[in-house]
C-alpha cells in the first residue's frame, strides 16, 4: 500500500493520531474528506411530479395519435389497392345504377343506421377500453 | 433484494396507476437531481434532464428484474442520461488517462479555480467541480451519498475495482490540486 492510500485509509477508519497531524499531505487530505460531504445539494422544482406526468401524457398522446394515422394511412392505401385489383381483374365499368338503391329505401335506412351503429360503438365502447391516460 | 413496497409500487405503475407513479417520483427525485446536478451544470438543462430521467424510468420499467434496489436502477438510469447528454454535446466525460490526468490538473495552473486562501470550503467546491464527470460521480456517491462500493459499481457500470482506484486518485488529486494552490507551509 502506497503512502497515499495508507493516509487515505487511516483518515477513513478514523485512525489520524495527533503526530500525524504535522504532515501537510495528511492536513490536506482532512481538508478534502471534510470538504466532500459538504458539496452542493441539488433539487428539482416544486410540482415536479406533476410536471413529469403532463410531460408523459403529452408523449402518449404523440404517439396514440401517431399510430392512429399510420393505421389510417395503411387503411387508404389498402382500400385504394383492393379498388385498383377489383376494377382491373372484374373489367369494372362505372355504372350509376347504385343511384336506383335510392328506390330502395329500406336498405338505404338500414344502412344510415348500420354505419351509425358502428360509429357510436367505436366511440362509446372500443375506445374507452383502449388505455389512454 | 428489492423490498416489498418497491414491488407493489412497480406493479401498480405497470398497470397504469399515475398515482403510484407519483409516489416513486417523489421517492426518487432528489436522488436524480442530485446524480444529473453533478454533471450538468446548466440550469435549465438540468431540470429537463431530470424530466426525461422519469420518463425514461416509466418506459423502462417492466423490464426492471428487483436485482438491485429500485433506487439504484433509477440512479443508473439518471447516469447514464447525464454521461450520454454530456457525450452529445461533446464535452468530455471520458476516463481520462493518468498521464492526461496528471497534466491537466497537477501541473496545469486552472485560473477557474484561484481563489482567496480563506474561503476554503468554497475552493474546495471549485476543485471537486473541476474534476471529470466519472470522477466526481464515484467520489460524490461514496462521500455525500454514503453509497457502498458495490452500489456506486452498478449505478455507473464500473467494476469495484476501478471505484476503489476512481476514488483513491480523486482524492489525490484535490490533495495535490490543494497543496499546489495553497502550498504546504499555509496549508494549517
Amino acid at each position: 500500500m502506497s503512502r497515499e492510500e495508507e493516509i487515505q485509509k487511516k483518515i477513513q477508519d478514523n485512525a489520524i493520531q495527533e503526530i500525524d497531524k504535522d504532515d501537510p499531505d495528511v492536513i490536506a487530505y482532512l481538508r478534502v474528506f471534510r470538504a466532500l460531504p459538504k458539496t452542493r445539494e441539488y433539487s428539482v422544482p416544486e410540482r415536479f411530479a406533476e410536471t413529469v406526468i403532463r410531460k408523459l401524457e403529452r408523449k402518449q398522446k404523440r404517439i396514440f395519435l401517431l399510430h392512429e394515422y399510420m393505421w389510417l394511412t395503411a387503411g387508404i392505401l389498402l382500400l385504394v389497392t383492393a379498388g385498383a385489383y377489383t376494377v382491373t381483374r372484374l373489367d369494372f365499368k362505372i355504372d350509376f345504377g347504385f343511384l336506383n338503391a335510392f328506390s330502395y329505401k329500406g336498405v338505404l335506412v338500414f344502412g344510415i343506421f348500420f354505419i351509425a351503429m358502428l360509429n357510436y360503438i367505436d366511440r362509446r365502447v372500443i375506445r374507452k377500453t383502449k388505455k389512454l391516460i | 433484494m428489492a423490498g416489498m413496497d418497491d414491488r407493489i409500487l412497480v406493479t401498480r405503475i405497470i398497470d397504469g396507476d399515475l398515482h403510484a407513479f407519483r409516489v416513486l417520483i417523489n421517492q426518487n427525485e432528489k436522488l436524480v437531481a442530485h446524480m444529473v446536478g453533478r454533471l450538468i451544470k446548466h440550469d435549465g438543462e438540468r431540470e429537463d434532464l431530470c424530466q426525461e430521467v422519469f420518463i425514461r424510468v416509466y418506459e423502462k420499467l417492466s423490464e426492471f428484474n428487483f436485482q438491485s434496489k429500485l433506487s439504484t436502477w433509477i440512479a443508473t438510469i439518471a447516469y447514464r442520461h447525464a454521461i450520454n447528454h454530456l457525450r452529445k454535446r461533446k464535452i468530455v466525460t471520458e476516463q481520462i488517462e493518468d498521464a492526461v490526468l496528471q497534466e491537466k490538473f497537477l501541473t496545469e495552473v486552472n485560473p477557474e479555480i484561484t481563489l482567496s486562501e480563506n474561503d476554503m470550503d468554497e475552493f474546495m467546491m471549485l476543485l471537486i467541480d473541476a474534476l471529470p464527470a466519472s470522477y466526481k460521480t464515484v467520489l460524490l456517491l461514496f462521500h455525500k451519498d454514503n453509497l457502498r462500493y458495490s452500489e456506486i459499481a452498478a449505478i455507473t457500470g464500473m467494476p469495484e475495482g476501478t471505484v476503489k482506484n476512481y476514488l483513491f486518485r480523486a482524492r489525490n488529486i484535490l490533495k495535490e490540486q490543494l497543496l499546489k494552490q495553497i502550498g504546504k507551509e499555509n496549508i494549517r
